[in-house]
């Protein structure tokens, strides 16, 4: 639809793409902030709920209008530039962890005709951006020249390389079924043959621990560590710049689950094949993304409920969790799921 | 090897059980109205056995126990209590305290004033509402010549007799 509306504004295929993804980009970036804001008060609210408190509830009807106090707040406190830092660097470090997370949007597919493009190695280029987020980390806490945010920035460093490995090696146990990387034809197979974790609830489980520890979340937030490390790698950000750095991790939550749906939990689909309206309609693509949607928040929560449960991890006991348990466990995951897919598909 | 798979599981099963708990407590709170939170400015907590203001005791005669032996004003540490001596009016040879004020932007609560009392003249009574607007007005002048229902010069009649009223349980 908006690429026809590029079309009827421009001839030149290059001028109509750029209109294409300037439209796009605003669309996601205006709803991803809609739901960060959300999210930060969900956020609060189950913390609360789940330390049997009632959380923010003064401001506006039941609290609502916390969220936009808080943004309002975060937008006009001061910048704080320490004559230290690396200022270019400085500066750079939350741009680039909120665009990463942001541009692998562009892939996810929201729901059957929602989809900014469909590369063919979707998978690839989602998990190439996310690896890219750690460097806005490295680069804040090494500009801001503070032994806290160092630390902080070389644990994220640690912890993200080494949990990126049984993610990836969960994920290539779904790819034996799959046989594809574009994230839209994994809904599309999972359509036609079930959701993928039926047949890989160990992958799903693996992927999932592997994806929270990849967002920086509770049990994993060595990055943070409030009680250790101040805040972290970002001990010396302050306003706008330490509102994107929060932005970006938010994002980077919401990207981990809708990857997680799609590869494992059937994307925009509803359950047991529950379909009410015509293939192609207008209403079909509002109820698929009214699934995906729903999934997605499921997910959220799930990860609200690890960070409020869990005690923070030691470091040793984080790089055991990884090596001796996760690896060992999704490396004889893919060997079972390799065999399991020759036998089904002959 | 055995280890290593029943740390596993071990660690699985103590980690359901963390993830029940915190979802029980979440069930309680939004279905069951279980919430500990007080809700403060609308409705406030059982506090009648803490302790809060200091408070003057009297006798039948309408004036204080108080037999000025400064024992108070020795044994509080910010050396927030002042006592002027006087005479009783009807008993020469009895002493009172003509004044007896309390800087409450110096006390801590502690306790001790009380506890050095020996005529049980003042106890700490559980009111804790008692803002200040202004800092020399926390220097409270708690009676003048130590006379009933003539302290606690900042408060109402009304809120005088709420507070004797919840005096009554210490005697």
């Amino acid at each position: 639809m908006i690429l026809k509306l590029a079309s009827s504004i421009t001839a030149q295929p290059f001028l109509q793409s750029l209109i294409y993804g300037a439209i796009c980009s605003t669309i996601i970036l205006s709803v991803c902030a809609l739901c960060v804001m959300s999210l930060i008060f969900l956020e609060r609210k189950v913390s609360a709920w789940m330390q049997s408190r009632l959380g923010p509830n003064r401001v506006g009807p039941r609290g609502l209008l916390q969220m936009v106090a808080d943004g309002i707040k975060l937008i006009r406190k001061e910048d704080i530039v320490h004559d230290q830092a690396m200022k270019f660097l400085f500066n750079l470090a939350p741009c680039i962890a909120v665009a990463a997370p942001f541009a692998a949007f562009a892939t996810i597919p929201f729901s059957e005709n929602v989809q900014v493009v469909d590369f063919e190695l979707g998978i690839v280029y989602v998990f190439a951006l996310t690896g890219f987020s750690i460097l806005g980390i490295l680069i804040a806490g090494y500009a801001s020249v503070n032994r806290y945010s160092l630390l902080g920035a070389l644990r994220a460093t640690a912890q993200m390389i080494s949990y990126e490995i049984p993610m990836i090696i969960a994920l290539l146990g779904v790819l034996c079924f799959t046989e594809t990387l574009s994230l839209r034809e994994t809904v599309i197979y999972q359509q036609t043959n079930g959701w993928n974790i039926l047949y890989a609830p160990i992958s799903f489980i693996i992927f999932f621990i592997a994806a929270t520890a990849e967002c920086n979340r509770a049990p994993f937030d060595l990055v943070e560590a409030e009680s250790e490390l101040v805040a972290g790698f970002h001990t010396e950000y302050a306003g706008i710049k330490f509102a994107m750095f929060f932005f970006g991790e938010y994002v980077a939550m919401m990207l981990a689950c809708s990857i997680t749906v799609i590869l494992f939990l059937g994307g925009w689909l509803a359950p047991f094949g529950f379909l009410p309206f015509a293939v192609g309609s207008i209403l079909y693509t509002v109820w698929g993304l009214f699934w995906f949607v729903s999934k997605v928040a499921f997910l959220l929560f799930v990860m609200m409920w690890f960070r409020w449960t869990f005690p923070r991890l030691r470091i040793d006991q984080l790089m055991v969790f990884c090596w001796k348990v996760l690896i060992p466990f999704s490396m004889v995951n893919l060997l079972i799921m390799a065999v399991l897919s020759t036998f089904i598909k002959g | 090897m055995e280890n290593y798979f029943r740390d596993i599981v071990k660690g699985s099963v103590g980690l359901m059980a963390g993830m029940s708990i915190t979802l029980k407590t979440m069930y309680g709170v939004l279905l069951k109205d279980e919430a500990t939170t007080v809700q403060y400015p609308e409705e406030s907590c059982d506090l009648d056995h803490t302790l809060g203001y200091v408070k003057a005791l009297f006798s039948e005669d309408g004036y204080s126990n108080c037999t000025t032996c400064m024992g108070c004003v020795r044994a509080c540490p910010p050396g927030c209590i002042t006592l002027e001596r006087g005479k009783h009016p009807d008993n020469p040879k009895k002493k009172i305290a003509i004044t007896y004020s309390l800087d409450y932007a110096k006390c801590e609560f502690c306790n001790l004033c009380v506890e050095a009392c020996n005529d049980d003249a003042i106890i700490m009574a559980p009111i804790h509402e008692f803002p200040f607007f202004d800092r020399s007005k926390m220097h409270v002048k708690m009676v003048s010549e130590m006379k009933k229902g003539d302290d606690l010069k900042e408060l109402s009649d009304q809120e005088i007799k709420e507070m004797e009223a919840k005096m009554k349980r210490f005697f």
